[in-house]
């Protein structure tokens, strides 16, 4: 009788885990993209980025005291992810990736936000979200700017719920110069 | 005396290895030296006084523990500290990381925006300049149509 409840409890456990570990799985992929690794062509990305959920939400508990806004819209982050290329002067292998990018996740169902198409000054932008019962869980934005220096890639993946007003509040409370 | 001990032990052992099947009753019955059991009964007291317990009960033992929790202690409060700053470490280059993604993010936007505001004008002027345009070319070309038409018909006179 007492192995009889030990066998049902570790069924009980293993299942509550698989359970969990997957739902994790699920929402980690669920808005989370790959960008193709253009480090063959351009070299080591001039800037990279990867925040997971607990180090945003670490980051929003310190803010609480100051702003308790931002720390509910950074624990609703799940992920962020950053990549700048230094292009340069070479315009063209980013722009197909930025075209190769953009041709998946339509074909993944992301709703395009904006596009931008500059051909003169050889510019291009990308905007795209996923969103279910109009909360966005994703974003995308790919950019590719020849003025700054020689050229200059951004391809940056937002996971989790993201109101794009709210943004700007993060920034400001956050208070950090970026040259 | 000592050969008497050992020959009672040499004779005790003797006996025990050479037959093992023997019963207690087939077992010579020997007069224990009076020496040999003095000292055996002695092994018995000394043990019975020596308690390990003791030791430790003692209170000279105690610096040493003490000294021991001490550095114990100190050792915990040295690791806390470690990681309380790796914390903070991490804690500051994730702040410094979101705010450069969100610079970013807001830089895409602005370039974005202006992207629009720029092909917004532009549609708007094509679409205020080209029915000017248009007008004009409406009163011009019927007039040199005219024209023509008069230098036809001079031509024809003539």
């Amino acid at each position: 009788m007492k192995n009889f409840k030990l066998v049902i409890n570790a069924a009980i456990s293993a299942v509550i885990f698989t359970l969990l570990f997957t739902a994790s799985a699920y929402a980690k992929t669920s808005g989370q993209i790959d960008f193709a690794d253009l480090s063959s062509y351009y070299g080591e990305p001039k800037v990279e980025i990867n925040l997971s959920s607990s180090l945003m939400r670490m980051v929003g508990s310190f803010a609480k005291s100051e702003d308790p806004d931002v720390a509910e819209i950074l624990s609703n982050l799940e992920f962020i992810k950053v990549r700048v290329y230094d292009l340069k002067g070479k315009v063209e292998k980013a722009n197909a990736t930025i075209d190769s990018v953009s041709k998946k996740l339509r074909a993944e169902k992301w709703e395009t936000l904006v596009t931008v198409n500059n051909n003169e000054e050889n510019q291009k932008v990308r905007i795209f979200s996923k969103s279910t019962n109009d909360v966005i869980e994703g974003i995308v934005v790919m950019v590719v700017s020849p003025e700054k220096e020689a050229g200059e890639a951004v391809f940056i993946n937002i996971v989790g719920e993201i109101d794009p007003n709210k943004i700007a509040k993060i920034t400001e409370t956050l208070n950090i110069d970026i040259d | 005396m000592k050969n008497n001990e050992t020959e009672y032990l040499n004779t005790l052992f003797a006996g025990s290895s050479d037959d093992v099947d023997k019963t207690e009753t087939d077992f010579p019955l020997l007069d224990v030296p009076e020496k040999l059991s003095h000292r055996l009964y002695a092994i018995t007291e000394s043990d019975l006084s020596s308690s390990p317990p003791t030791k430790l009960r003692s209170p000279k033992s105690w610096p040493k523990l003490t000294s021991i929790a001490a550095s114990l202690l100190i050792a915990v409060v040295l690791v806390q500290g470690y990681q309380q700053q790796q914390t903070l470490k991490r804690l500051e280059q994730a702040q410094t990381d979101l705010a450069m993604a969100l610079h970013y993010l807001g830089e895409a936007n602005q370039i974005a925006r202006a992207q629009m505001l720029n092909s917004l004008n532009e549609n708007m002027k094509k679409a205020a300049f080209a029915p000017v345009i248009e007008i004009g070319r409406d009163a011009v070309i019927p007039s040199i149509e005219s024209l023509e038409s008069a230098t036809n018909k001079t031509h024809r006179t003539l």
